[in-house]
């Protein structure tokens, strides 16, 4: 359910690996009871003269729920995502999978029975939906996607597997598109364990309204202090970890 | 005839290598592609009698107006159903169109004062009578799939506002119980104060089955949000207790502090909390690389 981005950060560049891939990282920080992130984003102004209209990639459900274990509070997410809206960022769309601790859920009605689901979140004008698309198995590997394809690139669609969802949202270019684990009660949720692979067989895309533009790189998107670890970059496969 | 026993033989270990590899073309194709996709099921159990007494086979027309009537709220002003919403079209990820699956899309008009916390009531009425149609559709002699709902909202000015509706992956005749209102409100009311809630209105429609709605107010509105669903499930008994479930939190003031709306028989979950207690927060405008990407 959260996601935005709480950001007061500066971020600074850092030569990412022997590829070459110039990476910016940028910390994210919010209240105490803030959600936290591990993955990777992009924002306006981006990728020469393309807009942000759509992302995807491959994400693999790890093999055991050790893997993906919200604790005891809260719920774990990962997921493709996109914003917008200005500054409210009060427009949003992702679909991924979600597993949410006993008693916990995600809107009210997705993962409420401490199950591993797949999901199609919209936000707008401050109200989350959230919408059960089907348990998901572990050790399997699905494409999201969410983008904009409208003749009038008004709307924004989720996609899992190549299929279309019936869920929509009203938003024109996105300010950011995110591929990202999501803990939603970090603080209260004791030890919690999560290792997800973006990025295999099918990498991670953007889409600029005419064709899907294969990631080069990235900011990395890591909230301060959360203990998430991103191990690998675009264009490649990369995990996202706690602890 | 050495050969050909030695031949049988080769063919008999090939064809035997190549089941066991297509098994585990099979099996990786069955890891890396879509997984057969396991309906979510909220209710206990479930049962053709929660649409049994109905007529389910008249026409669609006078079964969406009896949904809506049966239903007892008053914001859905429109429901019907027939193809996608008007730009809607089945397409790839690339926006190619692709073929349509069979089936239809239920659209409801409901009025609402505003956009965002204070449309939820209206919209949610329109989720419970969305779900109860999506049911008897599905139950008629010839079953019509339900393959999406679009809600619009209506303004008092006369302007629309595309809502959005969703159809999760959900058990069809999830059986919810069938407590009467008096026998829902009883069991609400007793459960209030161990939520932290002094109720200040409840009612409750029947789409099928029960579906209480409160207003009600909390002295920790922070604690509240912190705590929300267990809140929820302390106030209705559970969780997915009834086939749908308003709620509507307010300071001692009166100001909002938490809406919920969730529909159990479509899976359709809202959920608005106010700002300052909301754990997420704008972004700030920030620059970056352009050529990243």
């Amino acid at each position: 359910m959260r996601f935005l981005l709480t950001q007061r950060t500066s971020h600074r560049r850092r030569v990412a690996s022997a590829l070459g891939i110039v990476l910016c990282s940028f910390a994210i920080t919010g209240t105490a009871a803030a959600h936290t992130f591990g993955g990777y984003e992009l924002h306006k102004p981006c990728c020469g003269t393309d807009g942000l209209y759509g992302t995807r990639s491959s994400i693999t459900v790890p093999s055991s729920l050790s893997l993906f274990s919200p604790g005891s509070a809260g719920c774990v997410m990962a997921r493709s995502e996109a914003q917008g809206g200005g500054i409210a960022q009060s427009s949003v769309i992702q679909t991924g999978f979600v597993l949410c601790a006993s008693g916990y859920t995600l809107d009210g009605t997705c993962s409420t029975a401490n199950n591993l689901i797949n999901y199609v979140e919209i936000a707008q004008a401050g109200v989350v939906t959230c919408v059960p698309k089907g348990s998901v198995g572990l050790g399997t590997t699905h494409r999201y996607t969410v983008n904009n394809t409208s003749p009038s690139a008004t709307t924004w669609r989720a996609y899992i597997d190549g299929v279309v969802d019936s869920s929509s949202l009203s938003m024109g270019v996105a300010d950011y598109i995110l591929e990202s684990t999501e803990h939603t009660t970090p603080g209260e949720s004791g030890s919690y364990s999560v290792n997800v692979t973006w990025g295999s067989p099918n990498a991670w895309d953007r889409w600029n309204r005419i064709s899907w533009v294969t990631v080069q790189s990235a900011f990395v998107l890591v909230t301060t202090g959360s203990g998430w670890t991103v191990t690998g970059s675009p264009p490649g496969a990369w995990s996202v970890s706690h602890p | 005839m050495v050969s050909s026993r030695l031949l049988n033989s080769v063919s008999l270990v090939c064809a035997s290598i190549g089941l066991v590899i297509a098994m585990a073309l099979l099996a990786q194709g069955a890891a890396g592609a879509a997984s057969p996709v396991h309906v979510i099921q909220y209710s206990e159990t479930t049962s053709p009698s929660v649409t049994a007494q109905l007529d389910v086979n008249q026409s669609v027309d006078a079964l969406s107006k009896e949904t809506v009537v049966r239903s007892g709220g008053d914001s859905v002003t429109q429901l019907s159903v027939g193809g996608p919403p008007a730009g809607w079209e089945y397409t790839d990820e690339e926006g190619n169109p692709v073929t349509a699956p069979s089936g239809s899309w239920i659209h409801a008009t409901v009025s609402i004062p505003a956009v965002g916390a204070r449309s939820m009531r209206a919209i949610w009425e329109a989720d419970i009578v969305i779900a109860a149609l999506r049911e008897q559709l599905e139950a008629r002699s010839t079953r019509i799939p339900v393959l999406g709902a679009q809600i619009v909202g209506k303004l008092p000015d006369g302007i629309e506002i595309p809502i959005g509706g969703g159809i999760g992956d959900v058990q069809l005749a999830q059986d919810f119980g069938d407590a009467s209102a008096t026998e829902a409100e009883a069991a609400v009311r007793r459960n209030a104060a161990g939520a932290g809630l002094q109720i200040t209105s409840l009612e409750t429609l029947r789409p099928l089955q029960p579906a209480p709605a409160v207003v009600a107010y909390t002295d920790d509105p922070v604690a509240f949000v912190k705590e929300a669903d267990g809140r929820i499930n302390e106030l209705f008994g559970g969780t997915a207790a009834y086939e749908a479930e308003y709620l509507e939190v307010r300071d001692r003031a009166g100001s909002l502090v938490f809406v919920q709306a969730s529909t159990f028989r479509t899976g359709v979950g809202r959920r608005w909390i106010r700002p300052d207690l909301d754990p997420r927060s704008p972004v700030e405008s920030r620059g970056g690389d352009p050529a990243t990407g």
